[in-house]
């Protein structure tokens, strides 16, 4: 009698053991996620591979996008975010493919793909270690999405446990400009953003 | 042999017993099922157009269906063909961007075999790419119908469900998955130029 | 119970030898389990160079290679341009056609630069022969005819301040060595 009963007591902690790991266990997505550095606009932020900082972030409701004379008009259900900053690669070569506009609850936003690549957004350039390089990021997003928001910039979004840089924006989300335009530059760096500010 | 160890065999032997008819019956129940749930698929309820589908990640309003040469492009194709073009309206609903639409939203009628179809952003005339979360935008979805079969007066758009697991089987990770369709709905196809 | 002393002694014997067995086998497998990645690890990681100098050829990978240019210009907004030129003679081009061949230049603190996909302005105008020239790699050998050497370039955009640069040039093929060349001082 006492046996049985050390056994069910036995079975019933083990099973107690086992729903408690269960539901304490992290997510995949946490044990992967990536190494952050944070900081806020104007200021170099670094990470192990790259560095950047952050000197401009605009909302608008309307973007021109003006390359090789021609201009396209891009409306939205939401807004443009253009944020301009400086990157630079520390010790090799490399590539910022993974930009992404993090709304205060959360939600995600990547970089906009409307935009033709005569645009040069922040992937598709080249950075080389020790040469720090004006990097342009756009973004669509709801309205109530720009206050709080935060600009995440990675090499990649595919390699867990690689360094990423969170910059919170200061953009109110109350100084939305009518439109702004893109133009095409030939020379450095190979964009305008107007009407300047 | 003594006493004690015929007792300890035969301990083992019930264990053994119970475990595997246990287990037997465990996948005799679970076989059954699947096959009790493949012969009685869930009847999709019929959708009138216009009438938004919660599909669970997506929000999916079917508007209408036309055929046509000419892609919302307006740019014709350099080799003419048909084109079978639905427009909607969608939302993701989730957290992060998405562009895999063509599977939410499917041909099922008339059968046939049909290439991948093209996504356009109606905003842009243009190619779409990722739907931003809470972004709602019209697009329309361009199937090539193939040359030789005549293109029907009616077609029916199955709308698939996807539901959000916290955390997967394999690895625990998060992730949207396929489910059974929430809804069809019949299209009258217009013939446009 | 049965606990007559040989009996105990037999079953002891059999528990304390296949724990042994497991001291010995769990770091068998565990090594068995593991040597592919060592070894992956280590042909990406474990290099040796072989030194050269510009303009001695030497053998490597199948090939001679020799290093014909190493230069630094003053590129555009504030960089410096590093260009390098090199060739191989190879008695089969075709074999090593198919072999990725990696191109670096790094400093003395351990930066590391990739070829830029274009060259500088400046190299088109001062070295137009070295842009008709390709990148390391298959494109190069398909190019050449046998007999003659698949001429290659590569050129790199660094801080000016940057010093202490070597190139290094490794195939594939070849690894875990790989030519390493100094800038030449001027």
């Amino acid at each position: 009698m006492m046996h049985m009963l050390q056994s069910a007591l036995a079975l019933l902690f083990a099973a107690a053991v086992l729903y408690g790991m269960q539901h304490t266990r992290p997510l995949y997505s946490d044990i992967t996620s990536p190494i952050v550095s944070s900081g806020g606009m104007n200021k170099r932020v670094e990470a192990r591979a790259f560095a950047l900082s952050l000197d401009s972030a605009r909302v608008a409701r309307v973007l021109n996008v003006e390359t090789f004379g021609k201009s396209k008009t891009y409306t939205s259900s939401g807004v443009w975010g253009v944020v301009e900053g400086e990157a630079e690669a520390k010790f090799e070569t490399l590539g910022l493919t993974s930009g992404e506009w993090l709304s205060r609850t959360g939600v995600r936003y990547v970089l906009t793909d409307r935009v033709p690549a005569t645009i040069e957004m922040m992937p598709g350039d080249v950075y080389q270690p020790g040469l720090p390089r004006r990097v342009l990021l756009m973004f669509e997003v709801p309205e109530d999405a720009v206050a709080g928001g935060t600009v995440v910039v990675a090499r990649t979004k595919l390699l867990p446990l690689d360094d990423e840089i969170r910059i919170a924006t200061n953009v109110s989300g109350k100084d939305i400009e009518p439109a702004i335009t893109i133009r095409r530059n030939e020379e450095r760096p190979p964009w305008t953003v107007l009407p300047q500010r | 042999m003594t006493e004690l160890t015929r007792t300890t065999v035969r301990q083992r032997l019930y264990a053994f017993l119970i475990a595997g008819l246990g287990g037997l019956a465990a996948s005799a129940i679970s076989f059954s099922m699947t096959l009790y749930e493949a012969a009685h698929p869930p009847k999709a309820p019929v959708v009138q157009a216009g009438q938004q589908i919660d599909t669970g990640r997506w929000f999916v309003t079917l508007r209408t269906a036309r055929v046509g040469t000419v892609p919302p492009t307006g740019v014709p194709p350099s080799r003419p063909v048909q084109l079978l073009m639905v427009d909607m309206d969608v939302v993701n609903r989730s957290a992060t961007p998405n562009n895999v639409l063509h599977r939410v939203v499917t041909l099922s009628a008339p059968t046939q075999k049909l290439p991948m179809p093209t996504v356009y952003l109606d905003r842009d005339k243009y190619l779409a790419g990722y739907f931003n979360p809470n972004m709602p935008e019209r697009l329309t979805m361009a199937w090539e119908w193939p040359a030789g079969v005549p293109v029907p007066d009616k077609v029916t758009i199955t709308v698939t469900g996807q539901t959000y697991k916290l955390r997967d089987n394999l690895y625990g990770a998060s992730g949207w998955y396929d489910r059974d369709p929430v809804a069809t709905v019949d299209l009258p196809v217009e013939k446009a130029p | 119970m049965d606990s007559s002393p040989a009996k105990v002694t037999s079953t002891r014997r059999g528990y304390w030898l296949s724990m042994m067995a497991l001291v010995v086998a769990l770091p068998a497998a565990l090594a068995a389990q593991t040597w592919g990645s060592i070894k992956d690890w280590h042909s990406q990681h474990v290099r040796q160079p072989i030194s050269v100098s510009l303009g001695q050829p030497i053998d490597y990978a199948g090939a001679s290679w020799t290093v014909t240019r190493f230069t630094r210009l003053a590129g555009s907004a504030g960089s410096a341009v590093v260009l390098a030129e090199f060739e191989a003679l190879a008695a089969d081009p075709e074999a090593l056609g198919s072999v990725p061949c990696e191109v670096r230049l790094s400093d003395g603190s351990g930066r590391e630069w990739r070829p830029t996909q274009f060259a500088d302005p400046v190299v088109r105008k001062q070295y137009p022969e070295a842009e008709q020239r390709s990148l390391c790699g298959g494109m190069a050998f398909a190019a050449t005819e046998p007999g003659k050497p698949a001429r290659m370039a590569a050129s790199f955009s660094i801080p000016p301040a940057a010093s202490g640069l070597t190139l290094s040039i490794a195939l594939y093929s070849g690894l875990p060595s790989y030519l390493s060349v100094s800038e030449p001082r001027t």
